[in-house]
């Protein structure tokens, strides 16, 4: 048993976007699906103003909203603590959307491209993949379906780090597993106060964010 | 293309992730139920209200068949829809097919064994009553699963409250006796003694129930606007962008027109129900139990994300 997780330091992130595009670019999502999301905000009136960036993933919870309202069994609360859709199984009822309360659920209702009808060759790329190809096709596969972020189920396969990881110049997210204590993710959220996004709801969220 | 902070602070616009299918959904699967539980009941009722009990019975089971089709259009796959049932320990979906399902065979055979094409029940009035009084729990229980669905979100404080459940089931009742009210008015013979005096008594148990449902619409936002995580829900209802849709369509049109009727038809000092007016009556009140629905579907916001002091709202929001 594991419990795959993230933590990301909202002092080092600079809002970049970042891992926003690379989970794109990791995982061929079409225009209007995000798995990784930045959120922004600002408070206060000058010269008193604050900035957030608040970067947005599937919180992979130990008590998933979304895996208790699924009808048709798709969504699974995996061994290694992260949360799936077996795109075979759902049937894009968007229950599981609704219900997330951080909007990590995207539903793919159509194939769309970047630039019209005509596939891009990364797009081609993405909804055909050639034999021997790493990335999972998802483009093809899930159009009806509700889908998200997988901790990068293909890279963790290679013990690679997820593509958001991996790509945050900042160095603001780590990726770990949460069971064990001396992980750097456990470390982190123990030592310098990490919090999980509104516990209140009794999701007990895998992303933990460490604070201002 | 970008998130901006103002696209992220709290307020903005209702969830959009159900539409109208499952506001139509919600809306017919409480009607039919409705319909049925007040055919029923006329049945129990004995003679004099075999017109509106029959019509009540044939019309319950069929439009919430006709509502299942607007669930399983609203699916990503709708060929996948046997699927939905799999998981009824935890998921409302999956409850709502173990309780459609019973309740729609059940109909259907009080349907083919009472009003066409046998007449078995007719002569059984035991047999009869044990059917229709399953049919009637199957009923109720269609019209509180509805509320019940919703209810199960616990990020959406509109619709996580107690009251929805008890505003879904006087909807449905209200809708049912409404569109019975519709059928008898519409048929040639609403003219006769027979109908007019189950269309009296059809107006008079709505009025009762109508004037509950305004009731519990009025305490159900009034306790939304006090809780300050619900209150941009109610705020869309009341001065938001569905204002128009409830004021106009809910309030004047769907709740306070038929109930106004309602009680006119009903003073001592009215010697007859006036069937064009009660047909326009039944149209709006049940035009009304659609954008009830709709309002309530449509209004639902999640609570905003609080970290580092700030809110951030996860709807409505910008993505490339």
């Amino acid at each position: 048993m594991a419990r795959y997780g993230m933590v990301i330091d909202l002092k080092r992130c600079i809002g970049c976007y970042g891992c926003q595009i690379a989970c794109k670019a990791e995982n061929f999502t079409p225009p209007g699906i995000t798995w990784a999301l930045v959120l922004k905000n600002e408070q206060g009136s000058f010269p008193a103003v604050r900035r957030l960036s608040l970067p947005m993933l599937c919180m992979h919870c130990a008590e998933p909203a979304c895996e208790k309202v699924c009808p048709s069994g798709a969504t699974v609360k995996e061994e290694d603590g992260t949360v799936t859709v077996d795109y075979e199984t759902c049937i894009g009822c968007r229950y599981c959307m609704v219900a997330c309360p951080y909007g990590s659920r995207y539903f793919n209702d159509r194939e769309l491209n970047y630039y019209g009808d005509q596939r891009t060759p990364y797009e081609e790329v993405g909804a055909d993949p050639p034999e021997g190809w790493e990335s999972k096709p998802r483009r093809a596969r899930c159009t009806g379906r509700v889908e998200k972020c997988d901790l990068c189920s293909h890279r963790r396969e290679q013990e690679l780090e997820p593509a958001c990881v991996a790509n945050c110049m900042a160095k603001a997210r780590y990726f770990g597993d949460l069971d064990d204590p001396y992980s750097e993710v456990s470390r982190l959220v123990r030592e310098k106060g990490g919090f999980q996004l509104n516990p209140e709801l009794g999701t007990d969220p895998s992303v933990y964010y460490l604070p201002v | 293309m970008t998130n901006t902070g103002l696209r992220n602070s709290p307020g903005g616009s209702g969830q959009a992730v159900w539409g109208w299918k499952v506001a139509a959904y919600l809306f017919l699967a409480g009607v039919g139920a409705g319909a049925y539980a007040a055919g029923a009941v006329a049945d129990f009722l004995g003679t004099g209200w075999e017109t509106a009990s029959r019509t009540g019975i044939t019309l319950g089971p069929l439009l919430v068949l006709v509502s299942t089709v607007f669930l399983i259009a609203d699916l990503g796959v709708p060929g996948g829809f046997l699927r939905a049932g799999a998981r009824p320990r935890s998921s409302w979906i999956s409850r709502g097919v173990l309780i459609l399902t019973p309740f729609v065979i059940i109909g259907l055979i009080n349907i083919f064994l009472l009003v066409w094409p046998w007449h078995l029940l007719q002569g059984a009035p035991t047999a009869r009553l044990a059917l229709e009084g399953v049919g009637i729990a199957l009923a109720l229980l269609t019209m509180v699963y509805t509320g019940l669905l919703l209810g199960a979100v616990r990020p959406i404080l509109f619709w996580n409250n107690a009251m929805l459940p008890v505003l879904f089931l006087l909807s449905a009742l209200s809708t049912g006796l409404m569109v019975l009210m519709l059928a008898l008015s519409l048929s040639p013979a609403a003219s006769g003694f027979g109908l007019h005096a189950q269309l009296y008594g059809l107006a008079r148990a709505d009025a009762l129930i109508l004037g509950f449902e305004a009731v519990v619409v009025f305490f159900y936002l009034q306790g939304c606007y006090a809780s300050p995580a619900s209150r941009p829900s109610a705020e869309l209802l009341l001065t938001g962008s569905l204002a128009p849709i409830f004021w106009a369509g809910l309030v004047a049109s769907g709740i306070a027109f038929p109930l106004v009727y309602e009680l006119v038809a009903l003073s001592p000092a009215s010697k007859e129900v006036e069937t064009a007016l009660a047909m326009a009556a039944s149209i709006f009140g049940l035009a009304g139990g659609l954008l009830l629905r709709y309002l309530i579907v449509a209004g639902g916001m999640r609570v905003p994300l609080k970290a580092a002091g700030m809110l951030l709202n996860t709807s409505g929001k910008a993505r490339f």
